[in-house]
């Protein structure tokens, strides 16, 4: 199994195992320099894997919703991009949108995006939950998320 | 933007083929003398992850030349970037193919000029027709997402409806195509340009392929000439740069702008050289004179440092 398989059934598991350093090397007690290396590859292998983290995380039951493959997300000031890289389309999002597609991605289904949303956001008039539906929908005829 | 979306990174300028029309100087023995070592690259990678860049595509010369390459490949997929191949198509052997699945290639685009092989050996001298469909079928087997891409000459534009047939019916998802840029190895050979008669026909002939493969492969015709497509890019920049063997980073692969060296600068300060570079009086000066005479574009190869 590949590293990226194993970091996934990781996630969806809850199972980790952790095997001994291979190169056998402990750390004395008062290594500073040694400590922070071993921080900062953590930090590392902890952003490189929270891309698939976040696809994994949580229960994906029925109208769980995701992107669909090869659409890639980033955050920007101006709020974020899909980017479709099969038909090398851009999709530019305001904060709105980049706020959904984020839930999208934490797991969220149709059902309850707009409540998950009502929780992060201030939405009294129910505003954003019904633009959220109405993003979803155009993603959806745009094949920008996974059936 | 905060970085580029797209990179085209051109691992090699060596190749095992001498293609007539090829818009490179690529050919075999041509790898420049100052590409980038390992070291080099997978910093170049490092910043590409960190980045969040989401599309790279790799090229040459032919990448899998370079002695890198899968590795390469291989950090890409690990992170979650999509990437794509472009190759002469004579490296796919099974062990290839099943290792680009593995890694969550996006798509291989296979070079296929012709649809025989004979008229496949006079773009391609040394090349190998089969081999290339025997890639081809190889990739498709493996799951891997292929694209096709034809280059038309005055000798084998005549086959390219023919390709596009071919190309579906072995599972192929895209088909592009575009006009002959006169650059690199094309600017020397004679005859090469389809006339404009012949184009006529082939626009032509790929708008009803368009037609008739919708919804089943993308046939992606650019009609557009190299000047007009570079002017649209002067006022549309688009968030891709091209790097070379060597590390430097161009404008656009049409433009012989050099913006950046990411050997010895970081690829947000590239980003940030490129973003003004689009600006700079030199390439709208360059643009206009491009336009009164085409033949400028055969001094590609000779790059300035903006």
């Amino acid at each position: 199994m590949g590293y990226a398989e194993l970091i996934r059934q990781a996630w969806r598991t809850g199972r980790f195992t952790a095997s001994p350093a291979p190169s056998g090397k402990r750390l004395a007690a008062g290594d500073a320099e040694g400590r922070g290396a071993i921080r900062g590859e953590m930090e590392e292998i902890v952003r490189r894997e929270s891309a698939d983290a976040l696809g994994c995380l949580g229960p994906r039951g029925e109208g769980t919703m995701k992107l669909a493959p090869f659409v890639k997300f980033r955050e920007e000031k101006f709020g974020a991009v899909l980017f479709e890289t099969r038909s090398e389309k851009v999709f530019t999002l305001n904060p709105t949108a980049a706020a959904v597609v984020r839930e999208i991605l934490a797991g969220a289904s149709e059902e309850d995006l707009g409540e998950r949303l009502k929780d992060r956001y201030s939405d009294p008039s129910g505003k954003l939950a019904e633009e959220a539906e109405t993003l979803v929908r155009q993603l959806r005829d745009k094949g920008l998320l996974a059936d | 933007m905060r970085a580029p979306l797209y990179i085209g990174w051109q691992l090699t300028n060596a190749c095992d083929l001498a293609c007539v029309h090829c818009v490179e100087e690529s050919g075999p023995g041509r790898a420049f003398k100052d590409e980038m070592t390992r070291e080099q690259a997978f910093r170049v990678l490092e910043q590409i992850k960190d980045e969040q860049i989401p599309y790279v595509a790799f090229s040459g010369g032919e990448p899998f030349l370079h002695p890198h390459f899968m590795e390469m490949v291989a950090f890409l997929g690990a992170a979650g970037v999509s990437l794509k191949i472009e190759t002469n198509g004579r490296h796919l052997t099974e062990a290839a193919c099943s290792a680009l699945r593995d890694h969550g290639v996006r798509a291989v685009q296979v070079s296929l000029d012709a649809a025989s092989p004979e008229v496949y050996r006079r773009v391609r001298p040394a090349g190998d027709f089969e081999r290339t469909l025997a890639g081809i079928r190889c990739l498709r087997s493996q799951g891997v997402e292929v694209e096709v891409n034809f280059v038309p000459t005055a000798f084998s534009v005549h086959e390219a409806a023919e390709v596009a047939d071919l190309a579906f019916r072995e599972g192929v998802s895209a088909f592009y195509t575009g006009r002959l840029i006169l650059a690199g190895n094309a600017s020397r050979a004679r005859g090469l340009a389809p006339t404009e008669e012949q184009y006529r026909g082939f626009f032509e002939a790929m708008r009803a392929k368009a037609a008739e493969y919708k919804g089943r492969m993308l046939v992606r015709c650019h009609e557009m000439g190299i000047a007009e497509e570079v002017r649209y890019r002067m006022a549309n920049p688009a968030a891709l740069f091209v790097i070379i063997p060597d590390g430097r980073v161009k404008l656009l692969n049409a433009l012989p702008f050099v913006c950046g060296d990411l050997r010895s600068e970081s690829l947000p300060a590239v980003w940030k050289a490129f973003l003004a570079g689009w600006k700079s009086p030199k390439v709208a000066r360059f643009v206009a004179e491009f336009e009164r005479d085409p033949a400028l574009l055969q001094g590609l190869h000779r790059w300035i440092r903006l």
